[in-house]
Order: C-alpha cells, then structure tokens, then sequence
C-alpha cells in the first residue's frame, strides 16, 4: 500500500543525505589526491594533486558545515517529521537548548566531531606547509571513516551508519499513526530534552569536549606524517603546538564536564569514575605524557620513540573512548552512555582500523625514527621526564583496563564487575598522584642532559622546609591524618611551591616562559583542591530522628536524607534549615529552603540565606532532582532534593463529615479547624449563588480557621419552588466545604454540615553537603588551563631554534 | 642494558602487579544464594522487580529505609534493603542492578541501578504518546 503524505517537508532530509555522501566521498578524494601529492617528487606534479586535494577537503569542509546548518534549522523550525528532531527536541524548550538537543543524540555528536575535525583541516591547510600533504591526506581518511556512521544505509541487510535525516516513518513505519497521509498534523510536538541535559554547561562542554578530541588526531596526523616522511627535523614546531593545543582543549572539556556534574547532577562531586568520564581523562593523560617526552626531545634529542608512540596511543584512545560510549557495551556500569544504534560493529571496525594502522606505521618505521646513542644521565631532565610521562601512561592503562571490564566480559565471557567503583579508584589513583606531583615539583630543577646534584638540592631547599612548615599547618588545621592524604597533601603542596621558586628563582618572574609553571601550580592547586573537598566532605542532612525501624538498623553512613515538613525547622549540622515554600516555574518546581546559621532554635541566627533545589517531576523520568549551592570561598553547601512528597493523589484523601448547629456569634471547632458564625444576611452574595424571582435566602457570614490561615465565607440557604437547597462554600486551599443546610428561626440558630479532607502533608526529602575548599579545585584548574594557553602562546611564536634564554638557564642550573 | 630498559621492564612489572592488586577488588555477578554463602562480601546481584509485591518506604517514618523484593536471574525471591530515599521512578523500572552484601535474609543494597523502559534517549514511541496521537483522530 502506498500513501501520498502531505505535509511532510522533504527537501532539508534530501539535501541532508546529499550532503552526507558528498562529505564522505569529498574527504576520500582529498585523502587520495593528497596521498598522491605526498608522492610525487616532483613540485610541479605535487602541486597538481595538491590542489585537487585542497579542492575535495574544502568541499568535505563545506558539506560538513552545511549538514551542521541543516540540522539546526531543523532543530529551530520543529522539523517533527524527522526522527532525530522529534527524539531530542520540543516546542517548550528555550531557543539556546536547541544545542544541547544537538548533540544529544549520537548522530549528532558525531557530527560536532566531524565538524571540528573540519574545521582543523582547514587551520593546517594554510599553516602546515610541507606537511600539509600528509596530514590531511590522513585526515582525509579519518573523515571519510567517520562520514559513513551518518550514512543510515542499508549494505547487504547490514546498516551502515545512523542518519539524523531519517523520516520517523521510515524509522518505525509499524505505528499506525503513519497510516494516516495527514500524519504531520497530527505529530505537534518532540519527545522533549533529557532534563539534566537542560542546563547551560551542556551547551558548551560537548563542544569544547569534541573540540579536544578532534584537537588530539592532530598530534596523531603529525607523527604518522613524520614517520612517512621519515623527517624529525622540522617537525617538531607543528607537533609541540598542535599538541599543547589538544592538551589545553581536552583539559578546558574535562573540567567543564566535571562542574557540570558538580552543578546538575545530585551524585553530589565532580568526579565519580563514571566509564564515560575515564575514557576521556585516560586519553588526556596519555597526551600529557606525549607533550612532555616531545619537550624532552625537542631539547635533548631522546624519547622520540616513546612520544610518537604516546600520541598514536591518545588518538586510539580517543577512537576508543568513542566506542565505549557509543556502542552500547558499557550496559550497566555507566549512567551517562549512549544507547546502542546497532553500530557497535562498525564502530568496532573503525577502532581496530585505527589501531593497527597505528601500529602498523610504528611498527613499520620503528628503526627509522632517530635515537641518541648516548645514554641520558640520571641527573638529567629528559630521564626524569620519561619515568613521569611513563608513570601517567601507566595511571592512564591502569583505569582503562578497570574502565574496560564489560569490555573483558564481552570478549572473554567473564563476569568481572568493580562494586565501589569510587572508592576502588581513589584508593590507587592517590598513590599515583603522590608520585607525579613529587615529579612535577622536581624535574624543572634537573637540566637537560645532565646537573649537579648538589646545586639541584639547594634549589629545592626553601620548597621543601615550607612544604613541611605548610603540611604541618594544613593537617592541623583540617585534622585530615590518614597517611597517604597526608603524603597526597604534602605533595600537592610541594608542587605549587617549588614551581612557584622556580617561577621566581630560576625564571626571575618572566611571563613569557611562565606558562608551564603556571599550569603546574594550578595541578597542584586542583590536587589540594580535590584531596580537602574529599576527604572533609560532610553530609550535614545525617537525620538525627533516630527512628528505627523494624529490626534493621541503617548504618551511619546511610542516613543521609532528612524530611523537612513544610514550615519545620530541623537542625543540619551548624543550620536550622526549613523547607518554606515552593514555587512553579514550568517545568521546573523550585523548593525554597531556609539556612539559619544558630545553635539553638530560638537563638538569633548570626547568617542566614535561601538555597532553592529544583525538580522537574517529568512524566517520562520521574524527579528529575537539580541541586543548589551556596558558595562561599573556603566551601560550599550542597542541597539537593531526593524525594518530594506526590500530591497527586489529594483528592482522593478520606473525607470527614460533621455537622453544627450555631448562632450568632457562636465558635466550634472541628477535627481541623474552627468556625466563627458573624452575622446571618438577607441579601446573599455569593458567587455560586444565582438569586432568582421568589427565592427566600439567607447567607451565613463566617470565618474559617485552619493551621493559622483564615477565610471568610458566606454559604447561602435557599427555598426555591418550595424546595431547599443550599449554595456550597468551597474552599479550595483549606479543603473545606461548608454547607447552610437549615434556618430554625424558633431557637435562633442554622444547622450546617462541613466536609473536610485532611490536608496531604507538604514535605521534601532533602540531603545536604559541605565541601570544603572546593573552590581550589576550580581556580587550579583554571590557573593549569591559563598555563596551557601561555605555553601555547610561547611555542606558536617560538622559532625553530631552541630559546637561547633557557638554554642559558638550563646550564646555570647544570653548573 | 641501558638504564630505559631496566627502568622499562620495572614499569611493567609494576603495571602488571597494580592491575592484579586492583583485581582484588573486582566481584563478579552473583544470586541471591551465592551472596548468602558469604555474608557480608560484596556482590552485584542483577534481576526484575518481584510482581505484585510493591514495595515499603515510608518517609515521614523514616526517609532514609527503604525496600522491596526482586527476583534474580535463578528465580530466587529476596527481601532488598537500601538505606537511602526511594529511587525515582523505581514502579516503573524493569531491570534492576544491586550492589551490596547479604545481611541475614536481607539483601542490603548499597547501589541500585535501574533500567526503565522509556528514557530519553530509546528511540521507540511510548504508548502514551501513540494514545495522545489518536484522540486527537
């Protein structure tokens, strides 16, 4: 049966697909043309292939943009016809979501990666000059790869790719609603946002995230030029910048992520070892560590081998973290996973496509790449370099093969699981730490090639006596005392310290070759940052009721939710905390929660402020619970709400019935509340109340009373056509109903009947965090990433000769 | 040898000796009755919500007790025990993933992970949205 549809808007998903296999055969050419050019020894050939290889990426380039423009237009014009659209976005949400509906989806983020990836290749095409040909012939391939994940196509019953043009009748034609040729009409509105991706981080982490990946093939394209052209001369320039680029990027995208989470989600921190978050730090520090070995060759000569195999490895990484993500093996262990898209073969591909080419051009090239034949000395600064960036490549292998563990189970049908994930993580990740901060603090003061160790000694002098004197202070003052926190602390310590000397003494406070001091300091910053807010992190909501139930007794550490009764104060560690009032701001609900700073209930509160948690009860999710902070600079308190009490059901509360007989000026009181009889009128006004010819009426003018709150009410008597009949007093709020049911003018009184429903008990459930310190984590991390920027800086307008200034310095230090 | 290769063979060795270390804190999926063998040890125990059982948590009580039975992957009923607030949108999960240790006949769970079956992010129709569709017919 065929249906002529009307109303469908066609042309944007054409275009979209056009666009998409124009995009993949474009960067196929382009990695052709250019693979040619690399070839020829000739320069007038070359520049032929050259140009056709420029040709196709900026046809590649632009195809990527415009499938970029296509969906957003979609996004904003509410294309509901089209799967993704409708999947990711709603009317109601405000324009700036439109991104977060963006890359939501895994189409989409596979488009921002492509996007950046373009982007990219346009910045080498005009900057890389002799490697232009290589890197973007590689790139070339590396987007036509990517480029078939958006192809949605079906090849031999197998599909290639998941579109984000693709009809929502095309993708569940069962529904009986595409029976219906006008179905457009009928289809008003999307299925709407994850809510926790409602919030501003979402708008600019992926990006920045993508961005940092699609910065980390760079320094990939570069080594596997270089490796092809078997030239390590001239190399070195582009690969050092590039890759303190990618560094910075991928460092920005990571923490954005991490005050998101600390901001949005209710796990309460900023880390959690989710497997989506690790596949993205391990890369990162596999970079690191690649930056650093780069340094010690573009100095020494040594560590070529170990740098061209670190960066291959963080671009497999990065292809890796990708498969994790998006092919839907990570299952249970991860909150924040994509669901499967049956692609996790294709994925599958790509990923040991990458990986064995990695390995094929190391492997292939391996005694092409240039060693010094002298030993380095151990007083030296690229030995001490190489263990670091060994030891971060170790820390890095060490998580992703805990991260990989469903991976395991897939391949080798074992059943291997990490319970508690966090603490299994901070338990080793902490001795690691220790031993890259020491080396952080230390390695500035070696030279490269060789130093006195004696003069190496007196240097670190005054950092190590006030790294004691501050240690001392720090433990005392925080009363952390587990050793390995006090030895993670000291280190921390030592770090921002000696590198803040060395930044004075050695640098004498030069600005221009500052930047990897600076970024230094800031990591151990973050460190101290991360150790404080961790280790005297408190919940404060520890509910102090005592109620035990049954013959389970909750263990201290669970206790952590309190109930706040509308309008009762409880005591929260040093607050009295009341749950006032919420208020509706669609679709969020915000609770208004009161902090008193006092000892006792009655005191004077000496501080006092509002915190206002806010939940979306989602019809899809349930509570969608957002947190609020209050910052202060040594910390911050965390509130979130768990659980709110469901008012759905009010209506359906048990009702009583009783019923009065008053006069004048009479009070009685019910099971709730009190009823004060003012006057009788003879001329009712009420509004449900219609006088009418004939009727004889009467008004009861009272005032009702219930928990403090007061009404008045006028429930009408009335006799029409002999009938009686009464006109109810409803009051809503109070959930009461007073009804003038007779007049018995003998004894001067009326007889009214009053229905009550009890009031649903108004509660939130609430859990709240002090973190201390944990604004030096924050200003760490943006000291490491104003670090970053300054090293970068230095090294784009650096000249390929090696700084006479530090090198000066470097042999003040060795002599 | 160069002092690298030493050094490089000793980072192995340490690399291989951490991630046995650390395998020491791996568990496998479990039963109920495997849990029971060793009280107090620490499983992840996978399976559905027991029918027509509910559940008991009563906030205004006590916020923080909560529990329910499911049934694990042998058939085996188990009373669960969590310390904490209810999860949202626990009546409607279909799956669910515990952490946590036997503790006489109660399983206390220190984790719990559900699976819903209408997220964001599943790509089918709910049925709600289908019914809205047709009363608008």
């Amino acid at each position: 049966m065929n249906i002529e549809y009307i109303g469908e808007r066609l042309l944007p998903g054409q275009l979209g697909y056009f666009l998409t296999i124009l995009a993949m055969v474009a960067a196929f050419f382009a990695f052709v043309s250019y693979w040619l050019a690399a070839r020829q020894t000739d320069p007038k050939d070359n520049d032929s292939w050259k140009l056709m290889g420029r040709l196709g990426f900026i046809v590649h380039s632009l195809s990527v943009f415009g499938i970029v423009a296509l969906l957003f237009f979609m996004l904003f014009n509410h294309y509901w016809e089209y799967q993704y659209i409708w999947q990711h976005s709603s009317e109601e949400l405000p324009w700036y979501y439109v991104f977060s509906c963006f890359w939501e989806g895994q189409e989409g983020s596979t488009i921002l990666w492509l996007f950046w990836h373009a982007v990219l290749g346009l910045v080498l095409m005009r900057t890389a000059g002799i490697w232009e040909t290589r890197v973007l012939s590689v790139m070339g391939i590396v987007q036509a790869s990517l480029a078939t994940m958006l192809l949605g196509i079906y090849v031999f019953d197998y599909k290639v790719g998941a579109s984000p043009f693709v009809l929502m009748r095309e993708h569940s034609p069962e529904l009986p609603v595409f029976l219906r040729a006008n179905y457009t009409e009928l289809i008003q509105n999307g299925n709407g946002l994850n809510p926790l991706l409602q919030n501003y981080w979402m708008v600019i982490h992926p990006p920045t995230l993508f961005l940092g990946f699609a910065a980390t093939t760079v320094p990939f394209l570069f080594v596997v030029a270089a490796l092809w052209k078997r030239d390590f001369s001239a190399w070195v320039k582009p690969a050092l910048s590039w890759t303190i680029f990618a560094c910075t990027i991928l460092g920005t995208g990571i923490l954005m992520g991490g005050a998101w989470a600390y901001e949005a989600l209710s796990f309460g921190g900023f880390w959690a070892w989710d497997p989506v978050e690790n596949a993205s730090l391990v890369p990162w520090l596999v970079l690191i560590a690649g930056l650093h070995t780069l340094l010690a060759y573009r100095y020494t000569g040594h560590a070529l081998k170990a740098t061209c195999l670190f960066l291959v490895m963080s671009f497999v990484l990065i292809v890796y973290s990708t498969f994790l993500t998006k092919s839907g093996w990570l299952g249970d262990t991860s909150v924040h996973s994509f669901t499967d898209l049956g692609m996790s073969g294709q994925l599958g591909l790509f990923l040991l496509g990458f990986f064995f080419y990695g390995i094929f051009m190391l492997a292939y090239n391996w005694r092409f790449i240039p060693e010094k034949e002298k030993e380095e000395s151990a007083y030296s600064r690229e030995f001490w370099l190489f263990v670091g960036a060994l030891l971060l490549v170790l820390f890095g292998l060490w998580i992703s093969w805990d991260t990989s563990l469903p991976v395991v189970n897939k391949i080798f049908g074992t059943e291997w699981v990490v319970v508690d994930v966090v603490d299994h993580y901070n338990r080793y990740a902490i001795w690691f730490g220790i031993l890259i901060a020491l080396l952080t603090a230390t390695i500035q003061y070696f030279g490269y090639k060789n130093s006195n160790i004696k003069a190496f000694g007196k240097r670190l002098l005054p950092s190590i006596i006030g790294t004691v004197v501050l240690t001392a202070a720090a433990v005392y003052l925080s009363g952390i005392t587990y050793y390995p926190y006090v030895l993670f602390m000291a280190a921390a310590i030592f770090t921002v310290l000696a590198n803040l000397w060395y930044a004075i003494s050695v640098l004498s406070g030069k600005v221009r070759v500052m930047g990897a001091s600076v970024a230094h300091i800031g990591f151990g910053f973050m460190l101290i940052g991360i150790l404080i807010s961790n280790a005297n992190k408190e919940v404060i909501s520890i509910n102090r009721l005592g109620l035990v139930f049954g013959e389970d007794i909750p263990a201290q550490e669970n206790i952590e939710n309190v109930l706040l009764n509308k309008g009762m104060p409880i005591q929260m560690g040093p607050y009295w905390v009341t749950y006032e009032e919420d208020s509706i701001s669609e679709p969020n609900t915000f609770y208004k929660v009161k902090y008193e700073r006092k000892e006792n209930k009655s005191d004077k509160a000496s501080e006092s402020f509002y915190l206002y948690p806010y939940a979306q009860i989602n019809p899809k999710m349930g509570l969608i619970s957002n947190p609020s902070t209050k910052h202060y600079l040594y910390k911050d308190i965390f509130t979130h709400v768990s659980m709110v009490a469901n008012n759905e059901d009010a209506d359906e509360a048990p009702q009583t019935f009783s019923e009065f007989t008053m006069a004048i000026g009479d009070t009685v009181n019910t099971t709730t509340s009190s009823l004060i009889l003012k006057s009788i009128n003879a001329e009712p006004q009420s509004f449900n109340y219609v006088p009418a010819e004939g009727d004889i009426s009467a008004g009861a003018v009272m005032t009702v009373m219930r928990n403090g709150q007061s009404r008045n009410v006028e429930p009408v008597y009335y006799i029409r056509d002999n009938i009686e009949n009464s006109a109810d007093a409803v009051i809503d709020d109070l959930n009461i109903t007073v009804s003038f049911k007779k007049i018995n003018p003998k004894a001067g009184t009326i007889n009214l009947e009053v229905t009550e429903r009890e009031l649903p008990m108004e509660y939130i459930i609430m859990k709240a965090i002090e973190f201390p310190f944990i604004n030096m984590l924050w200003f760490g991390g943006l000291l490491t990433i104003i670090g970053f920027f300054m090293s970068l800086g230095r090294r784009i307008r650096d000249k390929v000769r090696p700084m006479k200034r530090l090198e000066k310095s470097n042999k003040q230090i060795a002599a | 040898m160069k002092k690298l290769h030493i050094l490089a063979l000793f980072v192995i060795a340490i690399a291989i000796s951490s991630i046995i270390i650390s395998a020491g804190d791996y568990s496998t999926y479990a039963t109920f009755a495997q849990a029971s063998k060793s009280e107090g040890k620490f499983f992840q125990v996978n399976g559905t919500l027991c029918e027509q059982k509910g559940f008991e948590y009563d906030p205004v009580k006590d916020p923080n007790y909560f529990s329910f039975c499911m049934v694990d992957k042998s058939g085996k009923e188990n009373k669960v025990v969590y310390h904490g607030s209810k999860p949202q949108d626990f009546e409607r999960s279909e799956e669910v993933v515990l952490q946590g240790a036997m503790d006489g006949d109660n399983f206390v769970a220190s984790k719990i992970l559900l699976k819903c079956p209408s997220k964001y992010n599943e790509g089918e129709i709910e049925e709600r949205e289908f019914e809205s569709v047709k009363a608008q017919v």
